[in-house]
């Protein structure tokens, strides 16, 4: 029993001392997206795994060591990036089978090399080191080099990387120094289970590297999309600002030829002419501007997506208070309201009944939220993934684009969206906290 | 001290008698649909409903524009007493929504007022009343016995070792129970615990300062623990989310 708690110490305890210098690393990341609660909790299952099929560990080197691997880079890609499932298997599979092979290459080249069999080998800690650090380098090189390549890689990422795979050598001869520290009986029980001890440190500094490799990546991976997003919405608002400018064209020719209509309104009198004249009337509704909300940005959005629903036949209720939302950037008003108008109308399109055919946005401030609500009925079924409804878009660039762009840029002030719906209604609400009045209170809400 | 725990006290108060002949109409249809019963109170001008509102109504219906005093400042009055009634404004424009929204009135009823838009603007207020009425719970102590509406509860507060004090709308409750008690048996209709000695009807809350304090909608402020306030903002963006 003793001999389980000194094992079972030492082990946790160089865990423990990895999962420091890990997080160390972490922290110099360019992007601290990484929960350190999930790899604690990878490290730990790993820890755990480890532990079990340590004993039988010499007989599968090679498809444990990956099978353990994998399963532990699988866990920790599902808990920290967000993707589908298959893309974690698939991912972390690739990634263990690529390290472990080139980790049992280098391991192999040693073994041919030095013409000794592995008993010997284990048998002697710095031969292990070294081929260990070999190893490690190698096949960390080998990774970083495919993903420079493909370019998705910040130079900055590279040197924390290093630095854990240079760190677990010197781990390893702690762990030889505690072995042959004097006060250790050579002959005692604990010595036979040094060489699996070993076995486990090493693997848990290799597994660690890898994951930050793999956090790196996924950080890289969204900081690319976040780049992405932003030059699409920004996009977005600059083809806003050019219709703007165009509109108010049409709208200073609508001015002028209302002006005209007036004068002649009032040399002649005739019924014929005046019905005349309400029909011209009506065709210019769809170039009168609402003063709606008093953002200007806000009001060209409203009023643009009023003529659209106008042209539809779509009830367009407006209910907006936005005397609150001055905070947010032009950009991501136009992201925001811009979006989640133009699914709206699109989904309104689709309805048959008339009655049906509404698009209600409502806006004010509630409990310090600045709350958006857009609601509309939709015909047919909806297509759900990853927790909101598909897009229906044919255009490959701008699939799904639109929620994307809204919670990139809610993203900005820590706002949330959230999706309801029932039967053949839908809302999409966006909640965006006040702070502007509470001055330093940003930071607390940025990763809610 | 108490309402009754049972009927939906609604006030419709409209110049237009078909429409308020139209409202009580649709607003029995739902209520019929949810199982409640009500009673209405009918008002032609804004005047004599603000002389003449009951205590503690569930739903107050105003018209927009009427006679000298419009609905708007019919509500602002009775927000003075009441910040958890629901008010819904029904008027021909839609111009006077962003008026209502600063009495805290989310609900518009755009006039002509149709089934469908009824429908789609007070479903969710008359469920959540009979979830409501549903879940009334008894409280006995040394001054009788009552009946607590989760929905009048503004916060839970707890006042020594094992007993509470239940801040409702209608005064100040006490009993032998542990705050986890309440926690549990509100589960699932808005509530937070903010802190340890805390548990708040997020309806309540008027916003969460940054100096770990929220207000709440009388004025009064109740501390938050800084570890829940993560956890306390989420919650109240669901609960706000369902209000607008």
């Amino acid at each position: 029993m003793t001999v389980d708690l000194v094992f079972t110490s030492t082990t946790i305890g160089i865990c423990a001392l990895h999962v420091a210098i890990v997080c160390w690393c972490i922290s110099k990341l360019p992007h601290r997206l990484l929960p350190y609660g999930s790899f604690v909790f990878a490290c730990a299952l790993y820890g755990v795994g480890l532990y079990v099929f340590g004993f039988i560990y010499h007989a599968f080197f090679f498809i444990d060591a990956t099978l353990i691997n994998a399963v532990c880079c699988i866990v920790f890609i599902r808990a920290v990036c967000d993707c589908p499932l298959r893309a974690a298997v698939f991912l972390g599979a690739a990634i263990s089978l690529c390290y472990e092979s080139a980790r049992a290459l280098v391991l192999y080249l040693v073994l041919l090399g030095l013409e000794i069999n592995i008993d010997t080998f284990e048998a002697d800690p710095l031969l292990r080191i070294v081929t260990e650090l070999l190893g490690t380098l190698l096949a960390l090189s080998a990774l970083l080099v495919i993903h420079r390549r493909a370019g998705d890689l910040e130079a900055g990422v590279i040197r924390p990387l290093y630095v854990v795979s240079l760190l677990q050598p010197l781990l390893i001869i702690l762990v030889v120094n505690i072995w042959q520290l004097p006060g250790i009986d050579r002959h005692s029980p604990y010595v036979d289970f040094v060489p699996t001890l070993l076995l486990i440190v090493v693997e848990a500094a290799v597994i660690a590297s890898t994951m930050v490799l793999v956090f790196a990546l996924s950080a890289e991976r969204r900081r690319a999309e976040a780049a992405q997003l932003e030059s699409f919405v920004q996009s977005q608002h600059d083809a806003f600002l050019m219709r703007d400018k165009t509109s108010d064209a049409v709208e200073r020719i609508a001015h002028d030829i209302k002006n005209h209509l007036t004068c002649i309104q009032e040399l002649e009198t005739s019924k014929q002419i005046e019905d005349h004249l309400q029909g011209i009337n009506d065709e210019l509704f769809s170039l009168k501007k609402y003063p709606y909300t008093g953002n200007g940005t806000l009001d060209i959005i409203l009023n643009e997506k009023a003529t659209a629903a106008h042209a539809y036949n779509i009830d367009f209720v407006v209910l907006v208070d936005f005397s609150q939302g001055g905070f947010l950037r032009s950009v991501d008003i136009c992201a925001i309201f811009g979006n989640a108008l133009d699914n709206a109308l699109q989904a309104a399109r689709q309805v048959k009944e008339p009655d049906k055919r509404v698009v209600t946005v409502k806006c004010t401030t509630v409990s310090g939220f600045l709350t958006i609500r857009v609601k509309n009925y939709f015909a047919g079924d909806l297509k759900w993934g990853d927790g909101r409804p598909l897009s229906k878009k044919r255009e490959w660039n701008e699939h799904g684009m639109g929620l994307r762009s809204i919670e990139h840029s809610l993203s900005n002030y820590g706002g949330m969206m959230r999706i309801e719906s029932n039967h053949d209604e839908f809302s999409l609400i966006v909640l965006i906290p006040i702070l502007a009045k509470q001055g330093h209170g940003k930071s607390s809400f940025a990763k809610t | 001290m108490l309402g009754d725990g049972r009927l939906i006290t609604i006030c419709i108060c409209d110049d237009d008698g078909v429409s308020r002949e139209l409202v009580k109409n649709l607003c029995t249809k739902m209520m019929d649909e949810q199982g409640l019963e009500g009673r209405f109170f009918e008002y032609k001008n804004a005047e004599s409903f603000v002389m003449g509102c009951p205590s503690n109504p569930d739903i107050l219906f105003l018209d927009v524009i009427m006679g000298k005093m419009t609905g708007i400042e019919a509500a602002k009055e009775i927000r003075k007493e009441n910040t958890a009634v629901t008010i819904v404004f029904m008027s021909n424009y839609a111009t006077y929504a962003v008026e209502g929204y600063s009495v805290q009135a989310y609900r518009y009823l755009l006039k002509p007022i149709v089934g469908q838009r009824f429908h789609d603007e007070m479903f969710d207020v008359f469920e959540r009343l009979a979830m409501r009425r549903r879940n009334v719970f008894t409280v006995k102590n040394e001054q009788g016995t009552f009946a607590i509406d989760p929905g009048k509860v503004i916060y839970v507060e707890t006042s020594g070792s094992k007993t509470v004090c239940l801040h409702t709308v209608d005064g100040q409750v006490n009993c032998r129970d542990s705050l986890k008690k309440w926690d549990n048996a509100f589960t699932g209709m808005g509530f937070f615990r903010c802190h340890s000695a805390y548990l708040v009807n997020l309806a309540y809350v008027q916003e969460v300062l940054a100096n770990d304090v929220l207000k709440l909608s009388g004025g009064e402020t109740l501390a938050v623990s800084r570890h829940r306030r993560a956890k306390l903002i989420e919650a109240l963006a669901e609960s706000v989310s369902g209000r607008l």
